[in-house]
């Protein structure tokens, strides 16, 4: 889980972040097996991480069409606006920042660790979920600090579709 | 409806928020821009008025709290009226117009773009710090300060290009990994053990955790929400410096800093509570050692740089640490003092910023050196600037005067010297680095670069500086109003 997070942060490629970041949450999967969690908290792990890893991947693969144009150029467009929101947001869910789903499945993985007094997992917790916000910086680099020209070929409805999702599932199934 | 139904007290809230709300739509719904402007001036005003009707039933005894929802069964987001948060909506109530005022004219002098987006953002932040003053407990209080953190990413990046990408990294490193590793923990064990982290007078930490590891608990706070900017996570608050003037008042002067001092005054009063940590301090407070390292280190920082930005930067965080430094002698005197400097503190702030963005905007100067003889051709803008200066350095009759003669007396009060010592050392180390500034502003003037008159700035960009002013000179009968709310704390 750690030593995933932290190759993420070392490799160059995207897609190779994105992988390490898998092989990382997989590691969180392994350590709930481990330590006997019941399939609710494994189950939602897995939905939000899911939709995660769809959400950075759809991110990526419109980055690869053509990059976006940054904030105040004269060139930004409403494609570029449209593929700013959608991305931010996706990318807040994926780090598992407050209110998105996968922050609520790591504070109820957090809280049964602490009230077990597994301390060692807490700390591998935060490690990793510290590391991830890094590696996904890179992505921010990408997206929001890119010079070239706008995303015209981007195509909004796939990563907005995720993006509710993202924003209406935690209400649901938390 | 009946009048009981319309005026249940939960209604104050959620009409505040409501408010507040309007000013998000505004932005991007009207595209006239003296129209928009116009708009989201007048809201600022209703939102001003609104708390001000809120101040006076909550004098008279009013109390509310609103639950919005709640997850995993007991972390809710709730909102209630008390003392504390109310001076902290108080002041973002007031600075709301100010920064309304200012910023539509300053982005369009200095020709920055989607105006629409950055109002938005700017008026989320502020709206997100009036939620993170109404929090009625950690969980709230935590969620609404993490997404003040996201919402002035876009600020700080709007103008894009490397330097503001690393700038905003180090901003976001500093502030996300310690509040995510160490005031999440902290929140997690409090809610794990107690069940709940509900705000209580005279909080509810003693008795339900022994004393080391309340001592552990109240680190992983005073660290954990580095938006106090305590030495060694102040690094995030130079970084942000690389966004334009508006956006720099905003985090030191406004909300963000703010919000850091108002989250630690509320872990201190209502989750500790004082009488615990003045029993826990009882051999040696050690804790004021944490502030005083940190204005020492920020002043002498100051001191050896010649950016403006930075300087204001580095005083920001030696101030903020003066009104830690009062918080932690664990009295509601010094409490009360705090609370008053960090009022202050925003004014002057906030009149060096926006005087410092209206020297920039005509000029371009960025570094102390050109600002020579500035204030012949820019007088009155000048004149803001020496104000905040004063104010800063804590000379009457201006308001850091009121402050920090408030905290003095609590310290001396509290028979703690040390905290008095190091008010004066900051306040001498202040008047040092400013006065290097003033005496260049008003020093002969450059006669290679011809600086342009104030003639060119817009008249609403000097109406805000007034605004300024203006709470800086009377502050004085600010401190009264203050007062009522500080016997409840």
């Amino acid at each position: 889980m750690v030593a995933c997070a932290i190759i993420a942060l070392g490799v160059k490629g995207l897609r190779d972040i994105i992988v390490f970041s898998a092989a990382s949450s997989a590691g969180y999967i392994i350590l709930l097996f481990s330590r006997g969690f019941d399939w609710e908290i494994i189950l939602k792990f897995l939905i939000f991480d899911g939709i995660n890893k769809i959400a950075v991947l759809l991110i990526v693969s419109n980055l690869e069409e053509g990059e976006v144009i940054c904030g105040a150029d004269d060139r930004y467009d409403s494609a570029s606006s449209m593929f700013f929101i959608l991305s931010g947001l996706n990318l807040i869910c994926s780090v598992g920042l407050p209110i998105s789903g996968m922050f609520f499945v790591k504070l109820s993985i957090l809280e049964s660790f602490i009230n077990i007094g597994l301390w060692l997992d807490v700390v591998s917790v935060l490690v990793a979920s510290s590391v991830a916000f890094l590696y996904h910086y890179k992505l921010v680099r990408k997206i929001f600090f890119g010079k070239g020209r706008a995303v015209s070929l981007f195509s909004p409805l796939p990563l907005a579709a995720i993006t509710v999702v993202q924003l209406v599932l935690p209400w649901v199934i938390l | 409806m009946s009048l009981h139904n319309i005026f249940n007290p939960n209604f104050l809230i959620i009409s505040s928020l409501l408010i507040g709300a309007l000013n998000l739509i505004i932005p991007l719904m009207i595209k006239n821009k003296r129209a928009r402007s116009s708009f989201m001036i007048l809201i600022g005003i209703c939102f001003l008025v609104n708390v001000a009707t809120i101040n006076l039933l909550f004098l008279k005894g009013v109390r509310a709290s609103f639950n919005l929802t709640s997850f995993l069964s007991h972390y809710t987001i709730v909102f209630h009226l008390e003392a504390l948060g109310l001076i902290f909506v108080d002041l973002l109530s007031i600075l709301w117009i100010v920064a309304l005022l200012y910023t539509p004219s300053y982005l369009t002098i200095n020709n920055i773009g989607r105006s629409d987006r950055f109002l938005f953002f700017l008026c989320l932040s502020l709206l997100l710090g009036v939620l993170v003053a109404l929090s009625a407990n950690l969980f709230t209080m935590f969620v609404f300060y993490e997404l003040l953190t996201l919402s002035t990413v876009p600020l700080i990046a709007h103008e894009g290009g490397e330097k503001v990408s690393k700038g905003l990294y180090r901003y976001l490193k500093i502030l996300l990994i310690s509040s995510l590793t160490l005031f999440l923990p902290a929140i997690l064990v409090i809610y794990s053990k107690v069940e709940h982290g509900n705000f209580i007078y005279q909080g509810f930490v003693s008795g339900n955790f022994t004393k080391n590891e309340s001592l552990v608990l109240l680190l992983m706070f005073i660290f954990g929400i580095s938006k106090t900017a305590l030495f060694p996570l102040h690094g995030w608050l130079p970084a942000a410096m690389v966004a334009s003037y508006p956006v720099s008042a905003l985090l030191h002067a406004v909300v963000v800093v703010k919000a850091g001092l108002f989250c630690i005054f509320k872990v201190l009063g209502y989750v500790f509570g004082f009488a615990y940590l003045e029993l826990l301090f009882l051999n040696l407070n050690w804790l004021v050692l944490l502030p005083a390292i940190t204005v020492i280190y920020s002043s002498i920082k100051a001191l050896r740089l010649d950016n403006i930005k930075m300087i204001l930067a580095y005083s920001t965080i030696n101030q903020l640490s003066v009104a830690l430094i009062s918080a932690f002698i664990f009295t509601s005197k010094a409490m009360g003092a705090a609370i008053l400097h960090m009022l202050s503190h925003s004014f002057s702030k906030i009149c060096l910023f926006y005087a410092a963005g209206c020297l920039y905007s005509l000029n371009k100067v960025t570094h102390v050196e050109d600002l020579k003889g500035i204030a012949k051709s820019m007088s009155a803008v000048c004149f803001v600037f020496v104000l905040g200066t004063l104010s800063l350095i804590g000379l009457p009759p201006f308001g850091g005067f009121i402050s920090k003669f408030h905290i003095v007396t609590a310290a001396a009060r509290a028979e703690n010297y040390f905290v008095a010592i190091i008010v004066a050392v900051s306040s001498i180390f202040s008047a040092l680095y400013m006065l290097k500034i003033l005496l260049v502003i008003y020093g002969p003037v450059d006669t290679v670069t011809a600086h342009k008159s104030k003639a060119n700035l817009p008249r609403v960009m000097i109406i805000s500086l007034i605004f300024c002013g203006a709470g800086v000179v009377l502050f004085f009968f600010m401190a009264q109003f203050i007062n009522c709310f500080l016997l409840y704390l």
